[in-house]
C-alpha cells in the first residue's frame, strides 16, 4: 500500500518537472506571446503540487510505518503474555 | 484517543492546506511585475520557516539531550530533523522554479541559496550520521553537530541584508499589500500547522521502533536466560 502510494506520487512528480521543462519551448513554437502566462502558471502549479505530493507522501510514510510497529508490539506482548 | 487523535490530526494536515491553497489562488492577487508566478512565494517561505523551526527543535533538543541524557530529547531531535529535512527538499525545489521565471535560470549561487544549501547538506549529514544510532557515542556526536550546525541559520537570514544577492527581500515594512500579507500570515499558520503534526507523528513513529527494538531485545535475553537454566 504504501510503495504504491509512493509510487504514485513519484510519478507525479516525474510528469510535473518534464511538463515544466517541456512547456516554455513548446509554447513558444505554439504561440510566443502566451509563453509569459502559461510557462508561470505551470511553474507555480507544478511547485504547489511537489508540496502537496512530498509532504503527503512523507504523512502517509510515518503514519504506516508507526502502525506497523505498534502492530507488531501488539502482537509481542500477546505472546508475552501468553508465556 | 490514539485513533481520535490520529484523524484529527488528518483532518487539520488537509484542512489547513486547502485553506491556504484557496487564499493562494483565489484571494492573492495576482503581483504586477512578475505575474502569477510570484505566489510561489506564499509556500516557498513557509517552507523555508518550517526548515529553519526544525532545525532549531533538533538543536534545542540536543542540547536538552546532552546535559539531560532523557531519551525523549534525542527521539525529538532525530524527529524535528526528518521534518527539517522534508521542508529542506521543498525550499530547494519551489525556490529554483521561481527563480527559472525570475531569474531565467533554475540556480544562481547567491549567498542564500548557497547556505541555504548548505544548511540542507548539513541536515542531510546529520541523518545520516544518525542512521546508526545503537552507540551512544554517535548519539551524542549527532547532538554536537546539530548544536554547530544551528550558526548557519543566522547566515543564511542576514546574507540578504549583508551581501548583495539577488534573492529578494520582501519581508520589510511596507513589503506586502494587506490581502498579500493576509495570505501570507495564514500560509505561515497553515505550514506551522503541518509542521507540528509531522513532528508529532515522526516523533510517535521513532519511540514505537525504538520500544520494538527494545522488546526484541529483552525476548531474545530472556530466551537465552531461559535456555540457560534448562
Amino acid at each position: 500500500m504504501i510503495k504504491k502510494l509512493l509510487f504514485h506520487n513519484l510519478v507525479t512528480l516525474f510528469f510535473l518537472f518534464s511538463g515544466i521543462v517541456n512547456a516554455e519551448d513548446v509554447y513558444v513554437k505554439i504561440d510566443p506571446s502566451r509563453l509569459e502566462s502559461v510557462s508561470g502558471k505551470y511553474l507555480m502549479i507544478a511547485s504547489y503540487s511537489v508540496i502537496l505530493c512530498l509532504l503527503s507522501a512523507y504523512f502517509i510514510y510515518i503514519v504506516t510505518i508507526s502502525k506497523t510497529v505498534q502492530k507488531k508490539l501488539d502482537l509481542l506482548q500477546k505472546k508475552q503474555n501468553e508465556k | 484517543m490514539k485513533r481520535n487523535l490520529l484523524l484529527f490530526e488528518i483532518a487539520l494536515f488537509l484542512s489547513v492546506l486547502a485553506v491556504s491553497l484557496y487564499m493562494i489562488f483565489y484571494y492573492a492577487p495576482v503581483e504586477k511585475q512578475m505575474g502569477i508566478v510570484q505566489k510561489i512565494f506564499y509556500f516557498h517561505v513557509p517552507s523555508a520557516y518550517s526548515m529553519y523551526l526544525g532545525w532549531i527543535l533538533c538543536t534545542v533538543s540536543s542540547v536538552l539531550y546532552i546535559t539531560q541524557k532523557k531519551e525523549k530529547f534525542d527521539i525529538m531531535a532525530k524527529s524535528s530533523a526528518r521534518v527539517a529535512f522534508v521542508f529542506a527538499v521543498l525550499v530547494m525545489i519551489t525556490g529554483p522554479l521561481w527563480g527559472r521565471k525570475a531569474w531565467g535560470s533554475y540556480w544562481v549561487w547567491d549567498p542564500r541559496l548557497t547556505s541555504a544549501l548548505l544548511l540542507t547538506l548539513i541536515i542531510a549529514s546529520y541523518l545520516i550520521l544518525r542512521a546508526g544510532e545503537k552507540e551512544e557515542a554517535i548519539k551524542k556526536f549527532s547532538a554536537v553537530l546539530a548544536v554547530i550546525g544551528l550558526a548557519i541559520i543566522p547566515i543564511i537570514h542576514i546574507s540578504v541584508l549583508k551581501w548583495r544577492g539577488q534573492h529578494p527581500h520582501l519581508l520589510k515594512k511596507g513589503g506586502l499589500e494587506h490581502s498579500m500579507l493576509i495570505t501570507f500570515v495564514v500560509s505561515m499558520a497553515a505550514f506551522t500547522a503541518v509542521f507540528i503534526i509531522l513532528v508529532h507523528q515522526t516523533y510517535l513513529m521513532e519511540k514505537r521502533i525504538r520500544a520494538l527494538k527494545l522488546k526484541k531485545q529483552n525476548l531474545l535475553l530472556n530466551g537465552t536466560n531461559d535456555e540457560g537454566h534448562n
